[in-house]
């Protein structure tokens, strides 16, 4: 047996064999695809291209992309230079090397510091360490603190409730401690200027 | 594959029939005026295009595809592509070898997707249509089966040319223009092909004997 009777046997046998066919469901699927596709309208696709486009596995069923405009193309370079020019204000003085600003601070004189004296390099006196460790946490906060602002001088608070140092007054007036009654009662009324007062008891100290 | 179940209640007769009904009706038109018909929205014409070559289509992506659960959805991509390409459809392009050519490339790009899943596993395809003819004699079968094997084995390029030839009666020059090969780079898939069935079947036959 030569070869090209070999190949027709071959080709028959081939020819003889069972052949897959698609099925009603496929049929009916790809007529309703057909039927759908004409209900929507497609962008023209060149018949080489769309037989050929195995490259990026797609049909390019999708319109023509657009055009790219001025702002589209400039987005990027205008974004990296806008980022540039806020980092550089942000953060340009201590990054680029420049000497730092100098701003006035709220509440700070604006006089060159002055070195500070030994009296208030001092530490505080014990006891007054002890008052401040017992005060609120804000005072001690206040008071570890540093100073940044020197508050205004505020009036000394009265030493005792007005009735109160009227009756330690009159108290010593009768023990017969006129002079230390009358210490008081200068104090009292630097405190009190505006305290009513027994007259009594006023011209005691007031004669 | 997508909307299968749906199309059946769009779709209550069968389809044969549908299509045995639109054969009477555009008989005497060529691929490209059906084609031509159809971009221009003649849905009756794309009824005959696809009765005349469902079968030869449907059996060329079932000899390449690896799985056959996956060849229904090879197919109706194949045809979507159509549907989409349809309005820049030349006919200087012969219809059989660019429908063809969809087909391929569709098929290439959906093993390339699913190629994790058939890379390694190199199972053979399952032999087509075996189940539609149960009156076969056990000898058929068998030889049946010994000759998809030896399909099987063929390397991608021989197989395509031998299923295009063999099972989509295609010509050399038609196989040329859908592979984007030469005539005689065809002609060589096809010999080599051919020479290496005979060897394979010629080996079993004298196993056979030997047994």
């Amino acid at each position: 047996m030569n070869i090209e009777q070999h190949d027709e046997e071959l080709t028959a046998l081939l020819a003889a064999l069972p052949q897959p066919s698609p099925s009603a469901e496929l049929d009916a699927a790809i007529l309703a695809d057909a039927q759908q596709a004409l209900a929507t309208p497609v962008a023209v696709i060149p018949a080489a291209m769309a037989a050929n486009d195995s490259a990026n596995g797609v049909v390019r069923t999708l319109p023509a992309k657009k055009k790219t405009d001025y702002l589209t193309r400039w987005r990027i370079p205008l974004g990296l230079a806008a980022a540039v020019l806020l980092t550089f204000n942000l953060v340009g003085g201590d990054f680029f090397g420049h000497k730092h600003a100098t701003y006035p601070v709220v509440g700070e004189p604006l006089d060159p510091p002055v070195a500070p004296s030994a009296a208030d390099m001092a530490p505080a006196p014990a006891p007054m360490q002890a008052e401040a460790m017992r005060a609120e946490p804000s005072v001690r906060r206040a008071m570890t603190a540093p100073a940044v602002s020197k508050p205004a001088p505020m009036p000394a608070p009265p030493k005792l409730d007005a009735a109160v140092w009227l009756v330690k007054i009159d108290g010593l007036l009768k023990a017969g401690q006129a002079p230390a009654a009358k210490q008081e009662w200068a104090a009292f009324k630097q405190a009190y200027p505006d305290y009513p007062v027994e007259k009594q008891l006023q011209q005691k100290l007031e004669p | 594959m997508a909307g299968l179940m749906d199309v059946r209640r769009l779709w209550p007769p069968p389809a044969s029939a549908t299509l045995v009904r639109m054969a009477d009706t555009l008989p005497n038109d060529t691929d490209e005026e059906l084609m031509l018909r159809y971009g221009g929205g003649d849905l009756p014409a794309f009824r005959e295009l696809y009765r005349r070559h469902r079968e030869g289509l449907y059996r060329f992506v079932a000899w390449r595809s690896p799985r056959r659960a996956w060849v229904d959805e090879i197919v109706q991509d194949a045809w979507a592509s159509l549907h989409a390409a349809r309005a820049g459809y030349q006919p200087q392009a012969a219809f059989r070898t660019w429908l063809y050519q969809l087909a391929r490339n569709r098929l290439i790009d959906i093993l390339r997707q699913k190629e994790a899943l058939w890379l390694g596993a190199e199972v053979a395809p399952e032999v087509p249509g075996e189940a539609a003819s149960p009156q076969q004699s056990f000898e058929q079968k068998q030889q049946h089966a010994l000759l998809h094997a030896a399909i099987a084995l063929l390397p991608a390029e021989q197989k395509e040319a031998l299923v295009l030839q063999q099972f989509s009666a295609m010509s050399i020059a038609e196989i040329a223009v859908v592979t984007g090969a030469e005539a005689e780079t065809v002609k060589s898939r096809l010999r080599y092909a051919m020479q290496k069935l005979r060897a394979q079947l010629d080996a079993a036959s004298g196993k056979g004997v030997r047994a």
